[in-house]
C-alpha cells in the first residue's frame, strides 16, 4: 500500500468518523442532515479511491456521478422533512420528537 | 410474450406515472387507483406467465433489457429473472394491490401523490428484483428508499413526518455503509456485476486489499441489518410501521423493508459472497437474535401496527436464519416464507387499517370484543396470525418448518430448537393481541362500530385464501418443487 | 386398498362440514344442529365399519408419497378405530346435550363449527401415520379449544382460556423439536417406516413435554380445572372425548407401539403419573367448586391410564385402553350432570347446594351410575379396567407402583361421594328448580347407562382391547 492511499483511507476514515460523531452528539436536525452528507462525501472518496486502485475509472464516475443526484434528492427530502417538522414544532429539536414510543 | 412478461417489469409503473401526469390534476385523481390496480395486476400475471415459461424452457433464469442492447461490450446492464425473483415480483404486485384496496377507502384527497408515489416505489421494488449489478442495485435501493420517506410523511401530520425522519437517517447511514462496503469491494474487483465480483473475491485472502475488504463485509451486514431492521439495528422500524398512514403500513410492512433490506441481502449473499461461512455465521446469530427479539418485544407493546412492527422483526429472523443456513432447503424455506410473511403481515396490516378507520384508534387498551362488530377482519387476524406463529396447516408452519430443518441439519440443533421454541412468543402476542382487540367482551363505546365494507374487507378475505391455500395445498406444492428438481 | 374411503369419511366429513355449519346456521339454525349431530355420528359408524377390517390384521392404509421423508397418510388399525369410536360416540351425545344446554347463548354458529371440528382434528389425528399430521391436528384442537374455552368472551374467562391455549401451544412445540429431532435420526416423518427405532432421551423428553401438557398431568396440569369456566358441554368434550384424550392416544401409538424404549422410562413414566394422581386427588378433596373437583378428577384419573399404558405389562395396557372407554363415558356424563345443576341452580359452588335429588332425580340417578364407574365400584366398566390396571402394574417389574394407585382409588371414592352427598342429599337449598330439557337430560341418562351395561357386558370390550394391545405389541 502506497502513501497516497494511505492518506486517502485516512482522510475516508476521519470524514466517516466526523460525520457519525456529529450524528451522534446534535440535536438539531439539520446538523443531523449535514452529518450525513459528510458521511456520503467519505464514501464517495472511497469510490474514486477504488476506481483509481483497480483502473476502472470510468465506471467509478458514473457510479460518483449517480451517487452524487441520489444523495441530493435524499437531502432535499430530508430537508422537506425538517421544514414541515419546523412548522409543526416551531424548532428543529429532535428532543421534540417523542409522540412515537412503545 | 416474454418479452413483453419482463418488460412490464420496469415499463409499466414507468408509464403508469406518465400516464397520471400528462392528463390533468383531476382527472389523474379520479382515475389513478384503478390504473394502479391495473399495474399491480398485470405484474401479478406477468410474474406468473415468467415462471410457467421458466419451467416450460427448463430454463433457471430469463435474462433481458429494457431498451438498450443487451449484448453490448461497454456499460451493457443486463436484467435477470430467476425463480426467486419472480416470486418476489409475485408478492410486490400482490401487496401493492392490497394497499391500493386499502387507500381506496383511507388516503382520502392524496389519491394521485399516493399513487404516483406507489408507482415509484414499486419500479424500485422491480428493480431491486430484477438486477444483475451492485450499481443498479443501489440506484433502485435509494428510489425505492426515497419514495417510501415521503410516503410515510404523506399526510403531513406530526407523527408520520417524525416516522419518516428517523426513517430517513437509519436509511442514509444504511446507505452509507452498504455503499461503502461495495466500494472497497470495488477495489478488489474492478467490477461490479454479480458474477465477476464473486469470481475475484474468489480468493480474497490473498487480496492485496484483504483487510478493506473484511471491513467491506463487516460494512455489508451491518447496512443491509439496518435496511431489513433486523435486531439489534432495527430502531426506526417500529416507528415508522406505527406512524404511516395505513395503506403505506400495508405496503412497508408487506413488503417494502424486505425488498429493500432482506431480498437484496439474499440477493448480494448468494450471488456475490458465495461461500463465504463467516458473513453466513454473522447473519444466523443475527437471525436468531432477532427472531427471540422481536417476539418477546412485540408482547409489552400497547399499539396494534407495533406490536406487527415487532412481530416484523422477528419474521425476517427467520428467513435470514433459512438463507444463513447455506443449505437449499433452508433458502427454498426462506423463500416461501418470504411469500408467506408478505401475505399474512399484508393481512395483518389491512386488518389494522380496517380497525383504525372503523375505530379511530389502534390503541389495544382502548379496544375490545370487536369480534362481534367484526367479523371478517377478525377471523382474517386470526387465520394471519396462527400462520405466523407457525401452527399448520396454514402456510407459515411449512415454511418455518423447512427453515427449522435446514438449520438443524446444515448448523446445529440448538439455532432450530431455539428458532422453534421462540414462537411460542408469537403465540403469546397473538393471544393478547386478540384478546385485547377481537375476543373478549365488547366495550361499550364499540357498539355502533360496523365492519369495514368493500374493498378493505375484499383484500383481508382474498389475503387469507392464499393463505389458507398455500397451506392446505403444501403437499402439492412440494411435490412439484421435487418435480422440478428444486428439492 | 379397498375401504380408504371409509377413513376419509370419517375424517373429512367433520373436519370439511364443521365449516359448512356458520353458513348453514345464518339460514336454519335448527338444520345447522342436526347437521352438526349427522356428521359426528357419521364419524362414529365409519369408525364402527372400519372395525372389523382394523382386527383382521390387514388394516386400511393409504398413503401420499412426499420427497423429503414427509409422507403422509392414514392408517386404520385397531388402536385407532378404537379410539375413533370412542371419542366420536361420547362427543354424539355431547352434541346432542348441547342442543338443550347452549340454545340461550350467543356465537352458536362459531360454538357448532368448533365443536365438531375439534372432533374432526381427533379423528384425523387418531389415523395419521406422519408425526407432522400428528401435529397438525393437535394444533387444530388446540385453536378448537381456545375458542370454545372463551365461549362466554369474559376478560376472565378469555384469560383462561389463553392460558389453556399457551400451554397446550408450548408443550406441542417442545413435542415438535422432539418430532424434528427424531426426523434427523430416522429422515422421515413416517411413523411406519421408523417402526421400532430407539429414540434418544432427550426427544422422549420433550414429546413426554408435550403429551403431559396435553393430557393435563402433573406438573403440567393447572389449565385444565381453569377451563372450567367454559359450558359444560365443552368441559366434557375436552375431558372425555378429545383433549386430554389426544394426549393419552399419542403416547400409546409412539410409545407404545411405534418406538423401543429405555426400561427406565417404565417406572419414570408411571411414577409420574402416580404423583399425578395422588396431587390432584388431593386437590379435588378440597375444592369446593363442582366443575373444578370433577377436572382433578380426571387428571387424577389420567394417571391410572398412563400408569396401564406404561407398566409395561399386557394386561395393564389393555386395562389402561378399556380405561380410556370407561372413563369417556362415565366422565363425560359427570360433567354433563354438572351442567344440568349448574344450569338449574346458577351455582358451580357445592357448599351452596344441597337436596338436588329430589329436583333433579335422573340427573342424580345419572350422576350416581357415573361416578360409580369412575370410583370403580362393581359391576361398573370402571371396575374392571382399574383392576386390569392395577393387577398389570403389581405383576410388572415394580409392584410396588400399584400401592400408589390403590391409595389413590381410594381417595377416589371419597372425594366423589363427598360431591355426590353434598349435592344431592341433605337440606334442599334451590326448591324451585325443575330438570333440564329433555335433550340434556336424556343424554346423561344415555351415558349413566352406557357406564352401567359397560360394566355388565364386560367381555366385548374387554376382548377387544386385548385383542387390539396383543396385535399391537406383536407387531
Amino acid at each position: 500500500m502506497n502513501i497516497v492511499s494511505a492518506i486517502i483511507l485516512t482522510a475516508a476514515l476521519l470524514m466517516i468518523i466526523a460525520g457519525m460523531f456529529c450524528l451522534v452528539r446534535t440535536y438539531n436536525l439539520i446538523r443531523i442532515i449535514i452529518a450525513i452528507e459528510i458521511a456520503m462525501k467519505a464514501i464517495t472518496l472511497l469510490l474514486v479511491f477504488a476506481g483509481a486502485v483497480n483502473g476502472n475509472m470510468a465506471l467509478s464516475q458514473t457510479f460518483v456521478i449517480t451517487m452524487i443526484v441520489i444523495e441530493v434528492i435524499v437531502a432535499v427530502v430530508a430537508a422537506g422533512i425538517a421544514i414541515s417538522l419546523y412548522h409543526k414544532n416551531g424548532n428543529v429539536d429532535i428532543r421534540e420528537l417523542t409522540n412515537l414510543k412503545g | 410474450m416474454i418479452t413483453f412478461a419482463t418488460i412490464s417489469f420496469l415499463g409499466l409503473p414507468l408509464l403508469a406515472i406518465l400516464l397520471l401526469n400528462v392528463v390533468s390534476k383531476k382527472t389523474g385523481g379520479a382515475i389513478s387507483i384503478s390504473v394502479g390496480y391495473v399495474v399491480a395486476i398485470i405484474q401479478m400475471i406477468a410474474a406468473v406467465v415468467c415462471m410457467a415459461l421458466l419451467w416450460m424452457h427448463g430454463k433457471d433464469f430469463i435474462e433481458f433489457s429494457l431498451f438498450w442492447d443487451m449484448n453490448a461490450t461497454l456499460g451493457a446492464a443486463k436484467l435477470s429473472v430467476d425463480l426467486f425473483s419472480l416470486v418476489v415480483l409475485f408478492c410486490i404486485g400482490m401487496v401493492s394491490l392490497a394497499s391500493l384496496l386499502t387507500a381506496k377507502k383511507t388516503i382520502g384527497e392524496k389519491t394521485l401523490n399516493y399513487t404516483n408515489l406507489l408507482m415509484v416505489i414499486m419500479l424500485g421494488m422491480n428493480g431491486i428484483a430484477v438486477v444483475t449489478d451492485l450499481f443498479s442495485l443501489y440506484v433502485f435501493l435509494e428510489i425505492t428508499g426515497i419514495a417510501s420517506f415521503v410516503l410515510i410523511a404523506l399526510l403531513n401530520d406530526k407523527r408520520g413526518l417524525e416516522g419518516a425522519f428517523k426513517y430517513l437517517v437509519m436509511s442514509a447511514i444504511a446507505s452509507a455503509l452498504i455503499l461503502g462496503s461495495f466500494a472497497l469491494i470495488f477495489t478488489q474487483t474492478g467490477s461490479l456485476v454479480y458474477g465477476d465480483v464473486a469470481k475475484a473475491l474468489a480468493d480474497w485472502r490473498n487480496a492485496q486489499y484483504a483487510p478493506l475488504l473484511i471491513v467491506g463485509f463487516v460494512m455489508f451486514i451491518a447496512g443491509f441489518s439496518i435496511k431489513a431492521g433486523i435486531a439489534p439495528f432495527h430502531g426506526w422500524l417500529p416507528d415508522a410501521y406505527q406512524s404511516a398512514p395505513a395503506s403505506v403500513s400495508v405496503l412497508l410492512g408487506g413488503i417494502v423493508t424486505k425488498m429493500a433490506g432482506v431480498y437484496a441481502l439474499i440477493r448480494v449473499l448468494n450471488s456475490v459472497f458465495v461461500a463465504m461461512p463467516m458473513i453466513n455465521n454473522t447473519l444466523l446469530i443475527l437471525g436468531l437474535i432477532s427472531i427471540v427479539f422481536g417476539a418477546v418485544a412485540a408482547c409489552g407493546q400497547k399499539d396494534f401496527k407495533r406490536i406487527l412492527a415487532y412481530s416484523s422483526i422477528s419474521q425476517i429472523g427467520y428467513i435470514i436464519l433459512g438463507v444463513a443456513s447455506g443449505s437449499l432447503l433452508g433458502f427454498v424455506g426462506a423463500m416461501l416464507h418470504f411469500f408467506n410473511h408478505a401475505t399474512f403481515k399484508t393481512t395483518l396490516f389491512v386488518n389494522s387499517a380496517a380497525v383504525e378507520m372503523q375505530t379511530g384508534t389502534t390503541d389495544i387498551d382502548q379496544l375490545g370484543g370487536l369480534q362481534a362488530r367484526m367479523p371478517v377482519t377478525a377471523v382474517s387476524s386470526i387465520l394471519a396470525f396462527l400462520s405466523m406463529a407457525g401452527i399448520p396447516p396454514l402456510a407459515g408452519f411449512w415454511s418455518k418448518l423447512l427453515i427449522i430443518i435446514a438449520v438443524w441439519q446444515s448448523v446445529s440443533a440448538v439455532g432450530g430448537g431455539i428458532a422453534l421454541a421462540a414462537s411460542i412468543f408469537t403465540a403469546a402476542y397473538f393471544l393478547i393481541l386478540q384478546r385485547k382487540v377481537f375476543f373478549g367482551p365488547l366495550e361499550d363505546h364499540l357498539t355502533e362500530v360496523t365492519e369495514a365494507k368493500g374493498t378493505i374487507s375484499l383484500a383481508a378475505v382474498l389475503l387469507s385464501i392464499v393463505t389458507v391455500a398455500f397451506g392446505v395445498l403444501f403437499p402439492v406444492i412440494l411435490n412439484f418443487l421435487h418435480l422440478q428438481g428444486i428439492l | 386398498m379397498e375401504g380408504q374411503g371409509i377413513i376419509f369419511v370419517c375424517i373429512f366429513v367433520p373436519l370439511i362440514g364443521a365449516f359448512l355449519l356458520p353458513i348453514v346456521g345464518r339460514v336454519m339454525p335448527r338444520l345447522r344442529n342436526i347437521l352438526a349431530l349427522l356428521f359426528v355420528i357419521t364419524a362414529f359408524v365409519t369408525a364402527v365399519i372400519a372395525l372389523p377390517q382394523a382386527l383382521s390384521g390387514t388394516p386400511i392404509l393409504w398413503q401420499m408419497k412426499l420427497p423429503l421423508g414427509f409422507t403422509m397418510g392414514f392408517f386404520a388399525d385397531g388402536l385407532a378405530v378404537f379410539m375413533a369410536m370412542t371419542s366420536s360416540l361420547v362427543a354424539s351425545i355431547i352434541v346432542f346435550y348441547s342442543f338443550g344446554y347452549i340454545e340461550h347463548y350467543p356465537n352458536q354458529n362459531e360454538y357448532y363449527m368448533m365443536v365438531v371440528l375439534f372432533i374432526g382434528s381427533m379423528m384425523g389425528l387418531v389415523y395419521s401415520t406422519n408425526l407432522l399430521l400428528i401435529y397438525l391436528f393437535w394444533e387444530i384442537s388446540a385453536i378448537c379449544c381456545w375458542r370454545l374455552i372463551g365461549f362466554y368472551r369474559g376478560k376472565d374467562i378469555v384469560l383462561r382460556a389463553d392460558k389453556a391455549f399457551l400451554m397446550t401451544v408450548g408443550g406441542a412445540l417442545l413435542m415438535l423439536i422432539g418430532f424434528i429431532s427424531v426426523y434427523m435420526q430416522t429422515g422421515t416423518f413416517n411413523l411406519l417406516e421408523m417402526q421400532g427405532n430407539t429414540i434418544t432421551t432427550a426427544a422422549m423428553v420433550l414429546i413426554l413435554f408435550g403429551i403431559l401438557s396435553k393430557s393435563a398431568t402433573l406438573p403440567l396440569h393447572t389449565w385444565l380445572p381453569d377451563a372450567g369456566v367454559a359450558p359444560s358441554p365443552v368441559t366434557s368434550l375436552l375431558h372425555a372425548a378429545v383433549l386430554v384424550k389426544i394426549g393419552v392416544y399419542v403416547f400409546a401409538r409412539l410409545f407404545l407401539v411405534n418406538f423401543q424404549l429405555d426400561p427406565v422410562w417404565d417406572t419414570v413414566v408411571p411414577v409420574i403419573a402416580g404423583v399425578s394422581a395422588l396431587v390432584s386427588a388431593g386437590a379435588a378433596m378440597v375444592e369446593t367448586d363442582i366443575k373444578r373437583i370433577i377436572a382433578y378428577s380426571t387428571i387424577s384419573q389420567l394417571g391410572f391410564i398412563f400408569l396401564g399404558l406404561s407398566c409395561g405389562t399386557m394386561v395393564g395396557a389393555a386395562g389402561g385402553l378399556l380405561y380410556i372407554l370407561m372413563h369417556s363415558l362415565a366422565k363425560g356424563g359427570l360433567f354433563l350432570c354438572a351442567g344440568i345443576v349448574e344450569h338449574s341452580t346458577h351455582t358451580k359452588d357445592i357448599n351452596k347446594m344441597g337436596g338436588l335429588a329430589k329436583r333433579l332425580p335422573i340427573t342424580a340417578v345419572a350422576f350416581a351410575l357415573c361416578a360409580f364407574s369412575v370410583m370403580g365400584i362393581p359391576p361398573f366398566g370402571g371396575f374392571f379396567a382399574k383392576y386390569m390396571v392395577i393387577y398389570g402394574a403389581a405383576t410388572s417389574a415394580s409392584p410396588w407402583l400399584a400401592v400408589m394407585f390403590i391409595i389413590g382409588a381410594v381417595m377416589t371414592i371419597i372425594y366423589l361421594l363427598r360431591v355426590f352427598i353434598k349435592v344431592f342429599f341433605g337440606e334442599l337449598t334451590h326448591p324451585d328448580i325443575k330438570e333440564g330439557s329433555w335433550e340434556m337430560v336424556s343424554s346423561v341418562a344415555i351415558l349413566g347407562v352406557l357406564s352401567l351395561l359397560g360394566g355388565i357386558f364386560i367381555n366385548l370390550p374387554s376382548y377387544v382391547t386385548t385383542f387390539i394391545i396383543e396385535s399391537l405389541l406383536n407387531l
